[in-house]
Order: structure tokens, then C-alpha cells, then sequence
């Protein structure tokens, strides 16, 4: 079922996604389908090296998560802009969970766009990033 | 320090031909198992382009490298996409980086950099803004 832009309320929550735990496998995965090979994410003696308590999860994957909340309630391909902050580490083990809000509904070109903010924590409510997006939506009327 | 003069340094063009089996291997890094994802002609993930930087020769790496930094000791600030018109399967996206901007806050740099993709008809297709923090 879509989501309509009628529908869809100022002020409401998004359905939450919990993604986790995070593995070292995962980071190894990322690093090779995403293309980043910076070692903080796959080699802990490097990691330690520059002064990080072990490997951290790459941010974007972290925003992939959120990315999966808000295609998962507006549907793939409905994303117009996306962005976060990456604001905490995130490391293998740890579970997360993704928030999103809506803060505003309006109507550009040939498009309505709602836009909100989200947040992705940690079970212990570590904030790891934060951000802002907009999705296009159908409308009912066409 | 990263010497402030390399604001406005443009790069080279890179492109990057976008492949299903590289889109299935993003899905299972990401653990994303929408259908959406499944069929003949189907949207790309929205955190999808860093592989077009990554893979598609951009090499943050080097140009770090370039401006003194090492990559160790990089961190991803934020990240931002704007997603102009579609991308499918089969397109050639061509990418153009510039570094919008350096500065320092406290301890920190900041470098942003600004990518902007068009596809193989020349349509703009995505702008990407990503901050890297640099650690000392």
C-alpha cells in the first residue's frame, strides 16, 4: 500500500526500523560493496594506531539504515534529498534504531514533497547521526 | 593545516556504469531486502553513490593525500544527497568534484566537498555534499 501525500500529518512519526547487532563481517561487506577502504572500518591495529578503541562502523552505513526507514514507509526511488550529520561512533555489536519525524508538506512543480527529520541511536541512546529529508509522494487526486 | 588556497580545486571528471549485480551486493552490505530492489528496472538505494565515488575513481585517498591529510585519520561530518532525476541500470553517471570549502573549528578541519553527476544524455542526475573532518 503507498503512502499518500494526503495522508501524511505534520508532527507524526515514521515507523521505526531497529537494525542489528552490527558484525565485523558486515564492515568487511560494506567496505567492499561500497568501495571504502579506509582501515578504521576493517583493521583493528590500524584503528588502534590513530587512537580509536578498535574498528567503527562506516557513517554511511549507518545513513543506509535510515535510508532503509524512510523507503521502506515512502517507497524506494521516492527519496528527493537526504542528509545527516554524523555526530557518534557506532561499533560492531551494537543494535540501532532508526526515528524519523514529519516537519513539513508542500507542493513544488509537478511534485508534493513531505519532509521531516530523523535520528539513528544506539540502544543506550548514544546518538550516532541525525538529518533531514524529503520524499515525494502520490497524491490521491493524481 | 590544510592550506585554505585548495578551496575552489577542481578535479578530473570520473564515470561509473551502474550494474545490478553490484546493486545486490550493496542491498546484502546494507541488509536491505525490499522486493522494490528486485525487479527489472529499479531504484538505487539513496546512500548508493558513494560506490560512484568509490568505485567510479574519484579516490578521496589521494586527493587527501594531495592536500596533506592521511586517510587514516579522516572522518565522514555529513553527508548530503539530492537526488535530481532518476538512475537505472546501464546508465553512465560522470561525476565533477570540487572542494567547496576548508575551515577550522577548534581542534578540527572541515573540507566539503561537492560532486555533481550527469548522466550519459547530460541530464543532471544527483549533487552530493560531503564533509570530511580531519583528526590530528
Amino acid at each position: 500500500m503507498p503512502v499518500y501525500f494526503e495522508d501524511v500529518k505534520v508532527g507524526s512519526e515514521l515507523p521505526p526500523l531497529t537494525k542489528g547487532p552490527i558484525t565485523d563481517i558486515q564492515l568487511v561487506r560494506y567496505a567492499g560493496a561500497g568501495g571504502d577502504f579506509n582501515p578504521i572500518h576493517t583493521v583493528p591495529h590500524m584503528a588502534q594506531s590513530v587512537g580509536l578503541d578498535g574498528i567503527i562502523a562506516h557513517g554511511l552505513l549507518i545513513m543506509a539504515f535510515a535510508g532503509q526507514m524512510l523507503t521502506r514507509w515512502a517507497g524506494a526511488g521516492s527519496i528527493r534529498r537526504f542528509k545527516a550529520r554524523f555526530s557518534g561512533m557506532t561499533r560492531p555489536g551494537e543494535t540501532v534504531i532508526c526515528r524519523g519525524q514529519i516537519t513539513n508538506k508542500l507542493e513544488e512543480g509537478n511534485e508534493a514533497l513531505v519532509q521531516g527529520r530523523f535520528t539513528v541511536k544506539g540502544t543506550d541512546d548514544s546518538l550516532k547521526l541525525k538529518g533531514e529529508f524529503a520524499v515525494a509522494l502520490p497524491k490521491k487526486t493524481g | 593545516m590544510v592550506d585554505p588556497s585548495h578551496k575552489g580545486r577542481v578535479y578530473p571528471p570520473f564515470s561509473y556504469t551502474v550494474e545490478r549485480n553490484k546493486l545486490r551486493e550493496f542491498l546484502l552490505a546494507i541488509d536491505d531486502d525490499d522486493p522494490a530492489y528486485q525487479t527489472d528496472d529499479p531504484p538505487l538505494p539513496p546512500t548508493f553513490p558513494t560506490v560512484f565515488t568509490f568505485w567510479g575513481g574519484m579516490n578521496p585517498e589521494a586527493y587527501l593525500r594531495e592536500l596533506g591529510v592521511e586517510f587514516v585519520n579522516v572522518l565522514h561530518g555529513e553527508q548530503e544527497y539530492e537526488y535530481l532525476a532518476p538512475i537505472h541500470i546501464g546508465d553512465t553517471v560522470t561525476g565533477q568534484t570540487r572542494i567547496a570549502d576548508i575551515y577550522a573549528k577548534g581542534e578540527l578541519e572541515f573540507i566539503e566537498l561537492l560532486t555533481e553527476y550527469t548522466n550519459q544524455h547530460g541530464t543532471p542526475v544527483l549533487r552530493d555534499r560531503a564533509t570530511i573532518i580531519v583528526r590530528h
